[in-house]
């Protein structure tokens, strides 16, 4: 038995579930997992709250920039009727509740809407007009990968209807027939990739006209898992759109950094000055200002190389590059300072110049010494680009995905959460990949 | 420049002084090495041999004296002296202003302040010339880490007499089998042992063909069973007549490969003799009490 144990100790994979890393690797995963999992809930609640039997929700989704006060009526007749909801702050994600009351609880055909000023309705439009208000009707109920649909604003009663999915024709395909019965649940199965997320409900009687006053607010089903799963070419894309951004960053900022880190070496006290005015402004002031600054500047320039490299993406390329350089200095050096003073000294008592001497010895065991605090720097770039969206979410980088998702399924948090969890994952293994590597590093060197 | 060099002497040191801010760490050293001359600097530790010795390339500046290299004045200043002089004038004399010799000093105060803003500024160029010809090697080894053996060995060859890799790299081979090295010359000398990096740092030194070479501790940092390596190498440089200064601890090594033995205490020479005179038979009683302690 204590031969076993003995035998257990000396394999590998023992060591390694009981190294210390490993086990720091483990805590992290499961605090990870256990907020990944308050968030899932969190998502479930949400849609929870919009089954409640006797309401459903109305959600403004396309207010431009300034919210106002809204009306939202219905038509009977001639007439505009309010719904009670007057006076109504909108702006894009307002939701509104609806109770089913007396007389009102017949649900309403077209919704419309008016500037409360302007008393001037309008029905609600598809979500491509921008210039409207985009009043659309929620009313689901999730249950897994079925979805529930309470019809609500079917005026007849015990009726055939086909359930469209698209307000676009091209895309549109049926996902239910059923009978419909005011105030009765419509159940759909979602399974296909396709179904899972739409931006419409329109009902048909006929097959071919398709109404679209059940146009629905493409109720998503907000986890992190399933926004992860539904749009994970839009991460991944982001993603290497982020780490293209910081390595060619960090990677020219090497060379200005090691110019810098000369100058302030150098004998003169000019070059010295500039290279520390240089690197002391760059440190000493924000760098979402100084990306902000670089895009005022290039803006109007218009400049741009093939069809990636446009201005908003080379203003931040530049931003921070000038920022990486100033930091790549400093860790050049401090690098540079780290070498022992034996080394020159040797050099120098062979009769080599200092120039000689620096740039064949001291130059590159700097670099060598510095290798792990780049890595570094290339981690904080790669968390840093994410200011990029300040300046164009067109960019595309990881951070501004955020925004598309959210264009697209009106849900904020779990695309953020998703986001956090690869820049961590990014990070957080590179991190430990320098520091490997230069465990290697100082190992080769004893 | 040569003019005044008759071949008696390659190294000549006059009243050499080094102060570190306030402390005083050469206080007027006086030293003439005849050409093929093995001299061993003895001393307790702090006593300011390694200064001196760092002094003698400039890889230390001195703060006063003269240094002479194969004839050339390679380093000389007066200023703290007359400092000193001037200092001492004014206590002395009350009415010093009004005095023919105060105008007198500040006056060559002056000018030894320009001479020597003047050494200052050529000095980082025209030394490294009388460099090329003074070998030193370092308790440290300070062989250069990202090099490998026979590149720790051409590098300076190369840049500084233009030899073509070629050459230079014949004449390393030549030199690390010398010295029993041969089969490392691919090697990063970072992997090598402290006896290995030792030998490697003596021979990058032997291939600018100096005329002299400074030991500065060269087995101080080594574990005992490669100092004898070393000191092997070192004996068989003292038999090809090459000029030797070594600070060591070694004294059974000083003794026998010296010419000329030196006692340094508290930055200036106590005395110094043959090996016979100063290790059997000690005037000076800080050697005496020197020598009591390490033999
Ligand atoms: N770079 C330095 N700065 C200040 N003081 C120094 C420096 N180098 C040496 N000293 C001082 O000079 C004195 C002599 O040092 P050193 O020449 O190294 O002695 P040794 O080699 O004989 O042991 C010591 O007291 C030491 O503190
Ligand atoms: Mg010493």
């Amino acid at each position: 038995m204590k031969s076993f144990l003995d035998k257990l100790k000396a394999t590998k994979l023992y060591v390694f579930i009981t190294s210390k890393s490993f086990r720091t690797f483990s805590f992290i995963l499961v605090i990870g997992l256990t907020i990944f999992l308050l968030i899932n809930n969190y998502g479930n609640k949400e849609i929870n709250a919009a089954t409640e039997a006797d309401t459903f929700t109305v959600e403004i989704i396309n207010v431009n920039e300034n919210a106002g006060l809204a009306t939202i009526a219905y038509k009977d007749g001639e007439n505009y009727i309010d719904t009670g909801k007057t006076k109504l702050e909108v702006k894009s994600g307002t939701k509104i509740k609806f109770y089913y009351k007396d007389g009102l609880n017949e649900g309403y055909n077209i919704l419309f809407w008016a500037n409360y000023e302007s008393n001037v309705f309008a029905p609600v439009k598809d979500p491509g007009d921008n210039e409207s208000y985009y009043v659309s009707t929620s009313f689901v109920k999730t249950i897994k990968s079925d979805i529930t649909l309470v019809v609500v604003s079917i005026k007849e009663t015990e009726k055939i209807v086909y359930f469209y999915n698209s307000s676009v024709k091209e895309h549109r395909s049926m996902i239910g027939v059923d009978v419909v019965d005011f105030g009765k649940d419509a159940t759909f199965k979602f399974n296909t990739p396709k179904n899972r997320g739409f931006d419409f409900i329109g009902w048909s009687e006929d097959l071919t006209t398709i109404t679209s006053n059940m146009e629905i607010y493409p109720l998503y089903k907000s986890s992190v898992w399933t926004v992860f799963r539904d749009y994970y070419p839009m991460f991944f894309r982001g993603l290497a759109v982020t780490l293209l951004l910081s390595v060619i960053s960090v990677f020219c900022a090497l060379f200005l950094g090691i110019i810098l880190c000369l100058m302030r070496l150098s004998k003169s006290y000019i070059l010295k000055f500039v290279a520390a005015a240089y690197v002391e402004v760059i440190r000493g002031v924000p760098l979402l200002l100084q990306l902000l600054v670089i895009y005022i500047i290039l803006g109007p320039s218009k400049i741009h190389i093939g069809s990636f490299f446009t201005t908003e993406v080379i203003s931040c390329l530049l931003a921070l590059f000038i920022n990486s350089g100033a930091y790549s200095s400093e860790i050049f050096r401090s690098g540079i300072q780290a070498v022992d003073k034996g080394q020159m000294e040797a050099g120098r008592a062979l009769g080599l110049s200092n120039w000689q001497v620096m740039i064949k010895v001291v130059i590159p065991q700097g670099i060598k010494n510095s290798l792990p605090s780049i890595g570094n720097e290339l981690v904080s770039i790669i968390k840093e680009t994410s200011l990029a969206v300040s300046v164009d979410a067109s960019i595309g980088e990881l951070m501004s995905v955020r925004k598309q998702i959210t264009a697209a399924t009106y849900i904020n948090l779990p695309p953020y959460i998703v986001i956090a969890i690869i820049y961590f994952c990014v990070t957080f293994s590179l991190s430990k990949l320098i520091g490997h590597l230069e465990k290697r590093l100082q190992t080769h060197e004893h | 420049m040569n003019t005044n060099y008759n071949d008696e002497y390659i190294i000549k040191v006059t009243n050499l002084y080094k102060n570190y801010g306030q402390n005083e760490v050469l206080k007027g050293i006086d030293l003439t090495v005849k050409k093929g001359e093995v001299i061993s600097i003895i001393g307790s530790s702090g006593s300011g041999k390694s200064t001196f010795i760092r002094c003698l390339n400039l890889l230390g500046e001195p703060t006063a004296g003269k240094i002479e290299f194969e004839g050339n004045i390679i380093y000389e200043s007066n200023t703290h002296h007359l400092k000193k002089e001037l200092e001492e004038f004014k206590k002395n004399n009350s009415d010093y202003k009004t005095q023919e010799k105060y105008k007198q000093l500040r006056k060559e105060l002056k000018e030894s302040r320009i001479h020597d803003f003047k050494q200052s500024r050529q000095i980082d160029k025209t030394i490294n010339v009388h460099r090329q010809k003074i070998g030193m090697v370092f308790q440290h080894f300070n062989v250069f880490n990202n090099l490998t053996v026979i590149d720790n060995i051409t590098l300076a060859p190369m840049k500084t007499k233009g030899i073509s890799k070629e050459e230079a790299e014949k004449q390393a081979l030549e030199l690390l089998e010398k010295v029993g090295l041969l089969d490392k010359a691919k090697e990063y000398s970072l992997k090598l042992s402290g006896g290995q990096k030792q030998r490697l740092a003596i021979v990058r030194a032997l291939a600018m063909n100096p005329d002299c070479m400074l030991f500065d501790e060269p087995t101080s940092a080594l574990d005992p069973e490669m100092v004898k390596e070393v000191l092997e190498v070192i004996k068989r440089l003292t038999q090809t007549g090459m000029t030797i200064i070594i600070v060591t601890h070694e004294m059974g090594f000083a003794k026998e490969i010296s010419d000329r033995v030196i006692f340094m205490d508290q930055g200036i020479i106590c005395e110094e003799g043959t090996p016979e005179e100063i290790f059997n038979n000690p005037k000076n009683a800080r050697t005496k009490e020197f020598l009591s302690k390490v033999l």
